[in-house]
């Protein structure tokens, strides 16, 4: 298994990254780990538990000491487990802070017992439910990542809110995954190319991208997205296609993310494609990696490609091959730059 | 629909909040229609499905919907 210099960030791979080929016949898990660890996309695993486990939260002895062995055996570490707090899972009323720290209590406790360190997903930003989940983490020895994902960014209120209660709680076992999703300079161009084909009108797609560059609060980019689209005679259906570019594209300055860094406890590297030249049309990479060397990051970074969502052209072995590739040649150079500035 | 070895009326799947469709598993719908065997349909699917972790329009809003539309001929068996 490759890995990076000691000391530079550790690369690896969500099963995220795989979901049109968790759709194949001859899909398993099993062999899809295997295959993993051959294309050398570790040695960090990261797993949605609700996508890949069958069951989950529950998880019985014999498949945590199958799971267990196998990575093992492949050489992958397992790193952070992807869990859901599914706020709205009913439909006439929202989850409540026990429920939802409860719901999260057993997806910790099936993540221990596959091995994982580090469970991660959004919370609510309460100081009852912070300080409920510090003494979850506390009690299984795990860390906890909140997901700074599109639409939220470092100055989103509820973000903030969190940093601030995870210094009163000062558990250093509460911290935040940056999804690079926040942080692009552009709508993806196979996202474009994806809805071209299957025969969005071309005005509205120009809409979109648009309303997404423009300098306005995300209220204000729906409600103008909205008003234009409908005066362009578009189907609820390509509005809510369209919503998503609002809704998981996020414009931040890739630079801020050196503000949350001493509070990271994971990271997912984003992304949607990688070019003929090995490179990330929408997210500046270069910016990203230079961040994470200068602020010391030794953890994992889970290479995720969302493109699945509107494309079935691709292969997500390959595209997460070419951004671990991408990643390294980065690193490299992140540190060069670090250690040249360092000597002077 | 039938899923989970389970067959439901359209209506009754919204109090299933507790039942688990599998990623990897496939559902049934079934639409009753007489002397329809052999014969070929067009059918359209629209899926609208309600992601219940991501919650947009702040702490009182909905959850984000992603809509997706399948169109095919299918042969009734």
């Amino acid at each position: 298994m490759t890995t990076t210099q000691p000391g530079l960030p550790k690369l690896g791979i969500t099963l995220f990254s795989l979901t049109l080929e968790m759709r194949r016949p001859d899909y398993s898990l099993e062999g899809m780990i295997r295959r993993v660890a051959e294309l050398d996309l570790g040695p960090g695993l990261e797993v949605v538990g609700f996508q890949s486990l069958r069951g989950w939260p529950n998880v019985d002895d014999d498949f945590a000491t199958s799971f267990r062995d196998l990575l093992e055996e492949s050489g992958l570490v397992p790193t952070a487990m992807s869990m859901n707090l599914d706020l709205a899972r009913r439909r006439d009323r929202r989850m409540s802070e026990d429920e939802g720290l409860e719901y999260l209590e057993r997806q910790m406790e099936g993540a221990k017992k596959l091995g994982f360190p580090i469970g991660k997903s959004a919370i609510l930003s309460t100081p009852r439910f912070v300080e409920g989940l510090a003494r979850i983490t506390e009690r299984l020895d795990m860390g906890f990542g909140v997901e700074v994902h599109s639409p939220d960014s470092v100055d989103s209120p509820h973000v903030a809110h969190l940093r601030e209660l995870f210094d009163d709680v000062g558990s250093p076992q509460l911290g935040f995954v940056p999804d690079f999703s926040a942080s692009m300079h552009d709508v993806p161009p196979s996202l474009v190319k994806a809805h071209r084909e299957s025969g969005m009108p071309e005005e509205l797609i120009a809409l979109v991208a648009d309303v997404w560059h423009s300098d306005s609060t995300m209220p204000e980019k729906f409600g103008r997205f909205h008003e234009e689209a409908k005066a362009l005679g578009a189907s609820p259906g390509d509005v809510g296609k369209l919503n998503m570019v609002l809704t998981m594209h996020g414009r931040m300055d890739p630079r801020r993310w050196a503000e949350l860094m001493p509070q990271v406890v994971h990271v997912h590297g984003k992304f949607y494609w990688i070019d003929e030249d090995g490179n990330e049309p929408s997210i500046d990479h270069d910016s990203i990696m230079n961040v994470l060397v200068e602020a010391g990051y030794d953890g994992y970074v889970s290479s995720e490609w969302e493109g699945h969502a509107y494309t079935d052209a691709a292969s997500g072995y390959d595209l997460c091959r070419g951004h671990h590739d991408l990643m390294r040649r980065l690193l490299v150079q992140a540190a060069e730059t670090a250690g040249a500035a360092g000597a002077h | 629909m039938e899923a989970n070895g389970e067959t439901l009326a359209f209506d009754e799947l919204q109090y299933r909040y507790d039942d688990w469709w599998f990623t990897t598993d496939a559902v049934t719908l079934h639409i009753p229609r007489a002397n329809g065997r052999g014969t070929s349909h067009r059918i359209e699917l629209d899926l609208g499905l309600r992601i219940p972790y991501l919650i947009v329009g702040g702490p009182d809003g909905e959850p984000l919907l992603a809509s997706s539309h399948t169109d095919k001929t299918l042969v009734c068996n």
